[in-house]
């Protein structure tokens, strides 16, 4: 049991480096002059346009269902009025983030996982080198950055939809207008509140598509390894956000921006 | 338009839209901090700030007219509050303005009140140091209110013994079910009704007779009101003032009359006081009285001497025809 669990351990740790090793090659070829401008946008196009249904589906339920169940407790203490401010906080600090960061690790994860990994089995890659195009360019550099850039903007447009939807959700009980409704959410709002949850998407998007695209990259054993490659995609972005997220929170903390 | 324009648009514009957002929330919170408009600072000075930080809204009026901008500890008892204030806005505000620290709401953020002083002043420049109060202490106010309870509580338990002592048979409590004292009362009361109109009648007659007085009516009211009667018992009183005077000035001279009577030098002291002068003058009289009645029988002789005779007898006639003596 104790050399079962070393060899996981063990499988971690490598599995950690070898990330690293791939985020260091993206790093040497994410600048180069010669960047596949027209991959990235259809990368960005899938990953940014195509996810936004998806996300601000989420986001729109996220914001009603938090101001719906927040109700109740902030009327327990007489601060009902307080609930656009409370769930605007929450919102723009947390929630539209992580949701849409976890919602592109696995829509977009996955796919990448699944579309590398599918290549690779089939050598398509191989074919790549072969033919004379970097396969890791193309391929690697173009979609992580899409990633990297696309996730905030969805996590702006999903902000603005889930304080729409805490509207909504206030004016299912109170009777508040739009203009009162905004501007009681920018009053309770700080730079401090949004900065760093835009700042720390950037740290997501980066995540979704260097770990989508490692596990895509590194496929092996077949059709089975795609279907590896695209879960073990969502999981460990997934878990890499939390890790992040916690990690912001700690810097922000340490910032004096909390 | 072809697949990739498609893409190219959608892609533009989803990108257009996050931008778009992405600046208005931007823009929204800094014009909340006055990012994007000038300001003026100024200053206050407090003992202490009770939890302000910097960011923190500055209202005057209930407006938000800018932000703490920065605290700084001066020394032990003073710290200094720097204040970023709307160009616009702080035109309105004058030098002499008090500043306090308040909150928004019982549970909300710090935030400072200006509020306007008394009398003119000066619009408040870049660097101006305005007056503050002493802010609320939320410990002192419950320190306050713990004061309050126990207040309260003396005074619930003092209200439960009086009940108690209400609810006890006997009490005066017992009267209000006495049917006999109920009708006493209530002739008390109608008799009292009885007093209090003949007293307002009373009092409307003295109004009347007032009002008359005023009026110039009757003795009175002429002796009040009318200008002559006023001047002639003001004449009546400088000749009552003279008498007085008068008076004053006899009774000195009956003073120092007195005082001579009690002089042992004096003539008067010696007549009125003296045993053997007054023995003396005594004397003296009884030989008056002695020497008169010689001269009366003296007299006698002289009108039976046939020297005097006649004149006698003329006079006896004069007198009986006249009925008086003639000289």
């Amino acid at each position: 049991m104790v050399r079962g669990t070393a060899a996981k351990v063990t499988s971690v740790l490598r599995d950690a480096g070898e990330l690293m090793a791939f985020a260091g090659r993206f790093f040497q070829q994410a600048f180069h002059k010669r960047f596949e401008w027209r991959e990235f946008f259809r990368q960005c196009y899938i990953n940014g346009t195509l996810t936004l249904p998806l996300v601000g589906i989420t986001a729109f339920i996220m914001g009603l269902v938090l101001t719906v169940q927040s109700r109740p407790t902030l009327e327990r203490f007489g601060a009902a009025s307080m609930l656009p401010a409370m769930v605007a906080i929450s919102v723009v600090r947390e929630i539209a983030p992580v949701i849409t960061a976890i919602i592109g690790a696995g829509k977009i994860g996955s796919s990448m996982g699944a579309e590398l990994g599918s290549m690779k089995v089939t050598e398509q890659i191989d074919a790549m080198e072969v033919s004379g195009t970097n396969p890791f360019r193309y391929l690697v550099v173009t979609r992580v950055w899409s990633t990297t850039l696309m996730i905030p903007v969805l996590m702006v447009i999903s902000d603005a939809i889930a304080i729409w939807a805490t509207w909504i959700g206030v004016n299912i009980k109170d009777d508040v207008s739009w203009g009162l409704f905004y501007r009681q959410v920018f009053e309770s709002l700080e730079f401090s509140d949004f900065l760093p949850a835009l700042i720390k998407s950037y740290f997501f998007g980066f995540a979704i598509g260097i770990v989508g695209c490692y596990r895509g990259y590194g496929t092996e054993k077949g059709t089975e390894g795609v279907g590896q490659a695209a879960h073990s995609a969502v999981v460990t972005a997934s878990l890499l956000i939390f890790i992040l997220d916690l990690m912001a929170v700690q810097v922000t903390d340490i910032l004096g921006l909390n | 338009m072809s697949k990739e324009g498609n893409v190219a648009v959608r892609l533009g514009l989803f990108v257009l839209v996050g931008t778009v957002l992405l600046v208005l929330g931007l823009y929204l919170l800094g014009s909340k901090r006055g990012l994007f408009s000038s300001t003026i600072t100024v200053s206050a000075e407090f003992r202490q700030v009770g939890g302000l930080r910097p960011g923190n809204n500055v209202r005057y009026a209930g407006i938000n007219v800018g932000t703490v901008e920065r605290l700084s500890i001066m020394n032990d008892s003073t710290v200094r509050v720097d204040i970023a204030l709307r160009e616009d806005q702080a035109a309105h505000i004058r030098s002499n303005a008090i500043v306090s620290i308040g909150s928004d709401g019982l549970m909300g953020n710090k935030l400072m009140n200006i509020e306007p002083g008394d009398g003119p002043g000066e619009p408040v420049t870049d660097g101006s140091m305005l007056h503050t109060s002493i802010p609320l202490d939320t410990d002192a106010m419950l320190e306050t209110l713990d004061r309050t309870n126990e207040n309260l509580a003396a005074i619930t338990s003092d209200l439960r013994q009086l009940a108690e002592r209400l609810n006890r048979p006997g009490s005066v409590l017992d009267l209000f079910s006495d049917t006999v004292l109920a009708a006493q009362l209530r002739g008390s009361l109608s008799e009292l009704n009885a007093s209090a109109q003949a007293a307002q009648s009373a009092t409307e007659q003295a109004n009347a007779l007032i009002a008359d007085v005023r009026g110039g009516k009757g003795a009175l009211g002429t002796l009040i009101g009318d200008p002559v009667a006023e001047q002639q018992v003001k004449g009546l009183l400088q000749q009552l003032q003279l008498l007085s005077d008068s008076l004053s000035s006899a009774a000195g001279e009956v003073e120092r009359f007195s005082t001579g009577l009690n002089d042992p030098k004096g003539l008067a002291h010696a007549l009125t006081q003296d045993t053997i002068v007054a023995s003396d003058v005594r004397r003296s009289l009884a030989n008056l009285e002695q020497g008169s009645e010689l001269l009366n029988e003296n007299l006698k002789a002289l009108q039976r001497n046939w020297f005097f005779r006649r004149y006698f007898r003329e006079k006896e006639k004069d007198l009986k025809r006249d009925g008086s003596p003639k000289d």
